[in-house]
């Protein structure tokens, strides 16, 4: 079946994710395998090597795929994810919305009707159309709160039993009903049913609904029915097989973490949080499809450093991507929070200490080593040599002498999660309580709400135009700060609640640039009005914005993009 | 073996006067104020908080006072806290602006070159001192006029054993007044709350029996290590005294008639009176009281008559305590003394000690007294009876323990008429000499030295051992009549340990400078375990900045982290501390083993992360992220635990998404004492919110008010300043700002208040320049 082969033009963009969180997967009758991950959604050959990842960019309802649903003759692939489901049907190229919703967490065709799992209930929608959609609402606790999502679907002959969140019900066609049968643990992860047996998979352990037994302890993500009994994928303890009668086994597997199965044929594929295995025939060994890009799609910063991007992303640590691949960096904690270049030196401000990586040595700094605190926020390079890092209690600089904690001098012990050097050599400062310009010898100037500068006190970000300053904060836009004749400040505040992120702000190519919870914006000068960038990653919480040789990269908490010089987001 | 036999039940007969306060003072402060003009007074104690924790056979007391300056000035007052017997101070927070700000321990010299260094400065810092024996002293300043002031104490102490009713938190209550206002916590429920209580007064409460501390605790550290172990000899290894014949007794009183000694007079009169009343027809006695010269009623020992008991109590009557302490000088005393007896006489020498055991004259060394009673009085038995809050009583143990003498501590007058009760049958009574419990190399043992244990004796003794290599045994060595004694101690099975730290902590220091060790090596000691000393201060500075701009380490860290309440934890062993989430990446800290199988944690949004174990913090963590459009409401995330066996541990960790915030009212009216100076006054209005119970309480609606979530207060003045408002109470902020020029017009004031999630709500108010003037309370 060629179905999944789609036309690919030149791309105006690149997109960059990885595909080692698998959330679903499903071998076809053609010998490829479909997995859903939080990088796109992968089509893989029979070779096992990725054919093709799509990601929003291609219509896709979001980057992080959590559900599909394919139909019996191969022709139509529905995908879910947090913005609703698309469809992909023969022929076409480009994945076209089917339905809006928040949450997709599982998808179940039930003849023409598709049922799509969200948060906070369930809607049926025509699965070739997505029109004529019902509601069913799951009731919440309390008017304020989470709502429920629902994780999974399965057919038994009482009606479609829902695992979510909250517990397990079911769904007769009219309404929602809690399932009868006492489960270990609210939170359901999978529920699947055979002939007379009903298995939950929850945070607590496996339950036999119905019969009141609780089968197994282990954490059951996927069920996948096998002759004489059922296969477990489990969080920590791999594959599990449940014999119909007799004790359970545990099956050789790579990987301990487990979130998916499926099955096609003699084709089984399992889905874990380092990619995608798939196994021939019931006894062949279990072979690991290619994953792709970085560690993690949830990057929280980027450096440029001549030709090579390095990447540190929220808990999966460092990575670089140079001349076409992508190589993991050891010896960095993992939970990388902001990145610099200092001539041949990478910093790296990390929840553990400040690390300095050259060539292929790391070193770390703590709070033993002078740090105000080991978990540092921010790090930006200093033109005379060294470093200036935020970190949770305060700023340092740090530079060949050792490091120098800005607080013994004066400057505030506050959460500091932005960082810079002013042209005039003075050190700024982004804290949550404020925006503070240090010099040394010099009384300590702040910035705050109060003072009629900003729009909230929580600084995020800093960046340099001429003069000028620019500061982002997490609820308060963007402001910007001009000094007049007698050094009084003045402020002309920029636009509405964005939440901008960390070293989330940028002045090039006449504009300046704002990596925001809700997407990329520019200001150019002389306009009054933000642009918003829709599309510009892919993911819409953007995290950082860098541009070289024309190029301009922009990282999401879903992934990469860059985007060559004829474009432009 | 020559023992004390007095016979004290006399006391029971003889009316005795009430013991005075001073000398049961203990477990509340007192704060003394100094006005402008020389005045001085105690301020009035509003109101004490007392909230224990109790673990094994210890527990961690946390005493909050509320002082109120009734006055319209700003005093400086000194602030003095006695602790109750055997209580290891560990902690000092005060009030700063509003702010309750904790004491870190710095050696004193230079916590006191901080203090002098920024006295003049707006702000003083505080700095906690010991005052001798067990009183410690805070100097504070600013009391604001018409204003509370909150110091905070914190102390370990042991639970008290009961022979009738088993184990006991007691806190002790010695105010010089009956107390306005009184609350006491245990483990977080109320058991007492009042709006008058007697100024002295007890308070014991049962703790239960499934609670009892079992003979054997342990507590292990990042470090190291410690078990304690109640020593309890087999003492059908060790002969009962024999039936001898009743000799005459010759019975030297050394009374301690120094300045230190005067809080404990009255107690050490009615003693003595008991000492006296022990002794028959046949008895022979001699009082010499000693300061830095000896003084004595007769200058040799006396018949026991009625008469010359009366004359006795008449001469230590007369006498004014004054002057320093040279118990050396009272050993030599004695020691020429017993030389002068014939050697039949001195058989039956016993020499007792009375007063607080704190030599400051002469020789102070513990070691060196010790040696010197040797040289002094060999063979003689030294009792001692040690008096008063000012007390060192590892001395005096020392001396009594060295010789085979008692050593009692009464502080009240049941402990006085137990110890009448107890003494008769001293005598009858088995005794370990040269008792010493012995560890394997490479374990420390406190307190160290050889004792003397009776069979009504209660011991315990503390191990520091490498981490995780507790010793199974200990031995306990001995003198007995028949000879050398000695017993295993079986050590390997212990319940949790009780704040074994800073007990032990509190022995090394004691150990330390009763050798007169190095001043440096006193000070290493007290601040590795985290208590007080001679040669260490709790400092107290106006902020964090301030503690850093000192190179001051702060031990614990003043910032909260990420956690939540556990409220489903189906075992013991793992658990989550509550806490409220910081704003940023989150993080939780699961304090699973690091050989578990697996920690996984699911969140409410559908992502399950993997834990990773943390070495370097002895917990498994996790971060995430909350998305911006997570609504307002109570979140719960789950923490699955498979331990390496095989058992699995669900725990529950809930956490609250907060984006509403904080309203504040701002009025102002004239500083009391400060000339054209407002006094400006944020007090955070109470917002209801929807609030969403932990568990399925489907349908219930309910409503919180949120009082005192705010942190902060700026407010913008006139002339473009930004004055930040200090936290006065939990809700309330309070500043001061004096204008260049008085104000005419009305001023509009921009008002910024934000709360522990960093939310803030910006408003403008306008005020009257001319307020009225400071209310009256």
């Amino acid at each position: 079946m060629t179905l999944l082969l789609a036309l690919v033009l030149a791309p105006a963009v690149e997109a960059f994710t990885s595909t080692a969180d698998v959330r679903a997967c499903r071998p076809l009758a053609d010998g490829r395998v479909l997995a859903a991950t939080a990088g796109g959604l992968v089509v893989y050959g029979p070779d096992l090597e990725p054919e093709r990842v799509w990601t929003s960019f291609d219509g896709l309802p979001g980057t992080d795929v959590k559900a599909i649903e394919v139909s019996a003759d191969g022709a139509t692939v529905w995908a879910g994810g947090e913005y609703g489901v698309s469809v992909l049907r023969l022929g076409e190229s480009r994945w076209k919305e089917l339905a809006t919703a928040r949450s997709v967490g599982a998808l179940l065709l039930d003849e023409d009707r598709l049922l799509i799992g969200t948060d906070g209930g369930l809607d049926v929608v025509d699965a070739r159309t997505g029109a004529g959609r019902q509601r069913f609402d799951l009731p919440r606790d309390h008017a304020r709160g989470p709502r429920p999502l629902v994780t999974s679907f399965a057919r038994t002959p009482g009606g479609i039993q829902v695992g979510t969140s909250r517990g397990l019900w079911t769904w007769d066609g009219s309404g929602m009903r809690p399932a009868a049968g006492v489960v270990p643990s609210p939170y359901v992860h999978v529920v699947a049913s055979a002939g007379s047996r009903t298995l939950a998979g929850t945070v607590g352990g496996l339950a036999e609904i119905g019969r009141g037994r609780v089968v197994a302890t282990a954490e059951v993500r996927a069920l996948l029915r096998i002759e004489g009994g059922w296969l477990a994928g489990t969080m920590g303890e791999g594959l599990r097989r449940l014999a119909d009668a007799g004790p359970e086994q545990a099956v050789p597997f790579p990987s301990r973490y487990v979130t998916a199965l499926g099955r096609h044929g003699d084709t089984t594929c399992a889905g874990t949080t380092e990619g995608t295995f798939v196994r021939r025939g019931a006894d062949g060994a279990w072979r690991h499809a290619r994953v792709t890009g970085p560690p993690s799609n949830d990057v929280s910063a980027l450096a440029l450093d001549g030709e090579r991007l390095w990447v540190g992303t929220f808990d999966r640590g460092l990575a670089a991507y140079e001349g076409g691949r992508w190589r993991v960096v050891s010896g960095v904690d993992e939970r990388v929070n902001g990145l610099a270049v200092e001539g041949a030196r990478l910093w790296v401000a990390t929840a553990r200490g400040l690390v300095t990586v050259e060539r292929e040595t790391s070193t770390v700094r703590h709070e033993a080593e002078g740090l105000p605190a080991d978990d540092v926020h921010a790090v930006a390079a200093l033109r005379g040599g060294g470093v200036l890092a935020g970190t949770a209690r305060g700023a340092a600089l740090v530079r060949a002498g050792g490091v120098e904690s800005l607080v013994k001098t004066g400057a505030p012990a506050e959460a500091t999660w932005a960082v810079a050097e002013g042209p005039d050599g003075s050190l700024w400062l982004g804290t949550t309580n404020g925006l503070y310009r240090y010099r040394a010898g010099a009384a300590l100037v702040r910035f705050s709400v109060a003072s009629g500068h900003l729009r909230d006190n929580w600084v995020t970000s800093i960046a340099f135009e001429g003069a000028a300053v620019w500061v982002g904060t997490y609820a308060g836009g963007v402001s910007r700060l001009t000094f007049g004749a007698r050094n009084a400040a003045s402020a002309d505040p920029g636009p509405g609640d964005a939440h901008v992120n960390p070293a989330g702000l940028g002045v090039f190519d006449g504009r300046v640039w704002a990596a925001t919870m809700s997407g990329l914006m520019s200001l150019a000068r002389g306009e009054e009005a933000w642009r918003i960038h829709a599309g510009a990653a892919p993911g819409r919480d953007v995290t950082a914005v860098v541009t070289a040789g024309g190029s301009v990269w922009v990282a999401s908490r879903d992934g990469l993009a860059r985007w060559p010089a004829a474009f432009r987001p | 073996m020559k023992g004390m036999v007095v016979v004290l039940l006399a006391l029971a007969l003889q009316p005795v006067s009430p013991l005075a306060p001073e000398a049961t003072s203990a477990g509340v402060g007192r704060l003394d104020a100094d006005a402008a003009d020389g005045s001085s007074h105690t301020l009035e104690l509003r109101r004490l908080s007392v909230d224990a924790t109790v673990r094994g056979d210890a527990a961690e007391t946390r005493v909050e006072h509320v002082f109120w300056n009734p006055t319209e000035e700003v005093l400086q007052g000194t602030f003095r806290f006695p602790l109750p017997d055997e209580a290891v101070l560990v902690g000092l927070a005060m009030e700063v602006e509003g702010r309750m700000v904790d004491g870190e321990l710095v050696e004193r010299e230079k916590a006191q070159r901080v203090y002098e260094q920024i006295v003049d400065g707006m702000r003083d810092p505080a700095l906690l001192e010991w005052d001798g024996g067990s009183v410690f002293k805070l100097r504070v300043f600013p009391i604001e006029p018409m204003a509370e002031k909150r110091v905070v104490i914190r102390y370990v102490s042991p639970l008290r054993r009961d022979p009738r009713k088993g184990w006991q938190y007691v806190y002790p209550v010695g105010a010089s007044t009956d107390l306005g206002g009184f609350r006491l916590t245990l483990d977080g429920e109320v058991r007492w709350d009042a709006t008058s209580f007697p100024a002295r007064s007890e308070i014991a409460l049962d703790v239960p029996r499934d609670r009892w501390p079992s003979p054997v605790q342990r507590e292990e550290t990042d470090e190291a290590t410690y078990t304690a172990v109640r020593v309890r000899p087999d003492w059908t290894l060790v002969p009962p005294p024999p039936d001898a014949v009743r000799t005459r007794r010759h019975v030297l009183v050394l009374l301690d008639d120094s300045r230190s000694a005067l809080e404990s007079r009255p107690l050490a009169l009615q003693a003595l009176q008991v000492i006296l009343d022990s002794l028959d027809g046949r008895d022979r006695f001699r009082v010499s009281a000693f300061d830095i010269t000896v003084r004595e009623q007769t200058d040799a020992f006396v018949p026991f008559t009625r008469e010359a008991a009366a004359q006795a109590m008449d001469f230590a009557r007369s006498l004014e305590p004054d002057g320093a302490s040279d118990l050396s000088l009272a050993l030599r005393h004695a020691g020429r003394v017993a030389a002068a007896l014939s050697p039949a006489d001195r058989t039956g020498l016993e020499v007792v000690y009375l007063g607080d055991g704190s030599p400051t004259w002469g020789e102070t060394g513990r070691d060196a007294l010790v040696a010197l009673a040797a040289q002094e009085l060999p063979g003689v038995v030294f009792h001692s009876i040690a008096l008063g809050r000012g007390g060192d009583a590892g001395v005096l143990r020392a001396l009594s323990g060295a010789t085979g003498g008692r050593f009692e501590q009464p502080r009240r007058l049941q402990d006085v008429t137990r110890l009448a009760a107890t003494l008769p049958h001293v005598r009858r009574l088995r005794v370990l000499r040269d008792a010493r419990v012995v560890a394997p190399e490479g374990h420390g043992v406190l307190p160290d030295g050889a004792r003397t244990l009776f069979e009504d004796d209660d011991w315990q003794v503390i191990v520091r051992s490498p981490k995780g290599a507790a010793p199974d045994t200990l031995v306990l060595e001995g003198r007995t009549a028949l000879g050398p004694f000695r017993q295993v101690l079986e050590t390997r099975t212990a319940t949790e340990g009780g704040f074994l730290v800073p007990r032990y902590g509190a022995h090394a220091v004691a150990a330390l400078e009763g050798a007169l060790a190095e001043r440096d090596d006193v000070v290493r000691a007290s601040l590795q375990y985290g208590v007080m000393s001679r040669h260490t201060a709790f400092l107290v500075l106006e902020s964090e900045e301030a503690f850093a701009r000192f190179q001051i380490r702060r031990r614990e860290a003043q910032e909260t982290r990420v956690s939540g309440g556990d409220l489903e934890s189906t075992g013991e062993e793992a658990s989550l501390s509550p806490d409220r989430i910081q704003p940023g990446d989150p993080e939780v800290r699961i304090p699973a083993p690091a050989d578990a199988r697996a920690v996984t944690v699911t969140f409410p949004f559908g992502e399950t992360k993997v834990a990773r174990y943390e070495p370097a913090l002895g917990a498994w963590t996790v971060r995430f992220l909350i998305d911006q459009d997570t609504p307002d409401g109570v979140y719960h995330v789950y923490v699955r635990i498979t331990h390496a066996s095989g058992r699995v541990e669900l725990l529950r960790l809930a956490y609250t998404v907060d984006t509403e915030a904080p309203a504040v009212a701002v009025s102002w009216r004239w500083a009391a004492g400060r000339s054209r100076t407002y006094l400006i006054e944020a007090r955070q209005i109470a917002t209801e919110v929807p609030l969403s119970p932990v568990d399925g309480a489907a349908g219930e609606s309910r409503v919180a008010t949120i009082l005192e979530d705010a942190r902060r207060v700026d407010v913008r003045l006139p002339d473009g300043e930004v004055l930040s408002l200090g936290l006065t109470r939990p809700g309330l902020f309070r500043g001061y700002w004096r204008p260049r020029r008085p104000l005419q017009a009305p001023v509009t004031l921009t008002v910024v208040a934000t709360d522990r999630a960093l939310n803030s709500r910006t408003a403008r108010v306008t005020l009257d320049p001319h307020p009225p003037a400071a209310a009256s309370r």
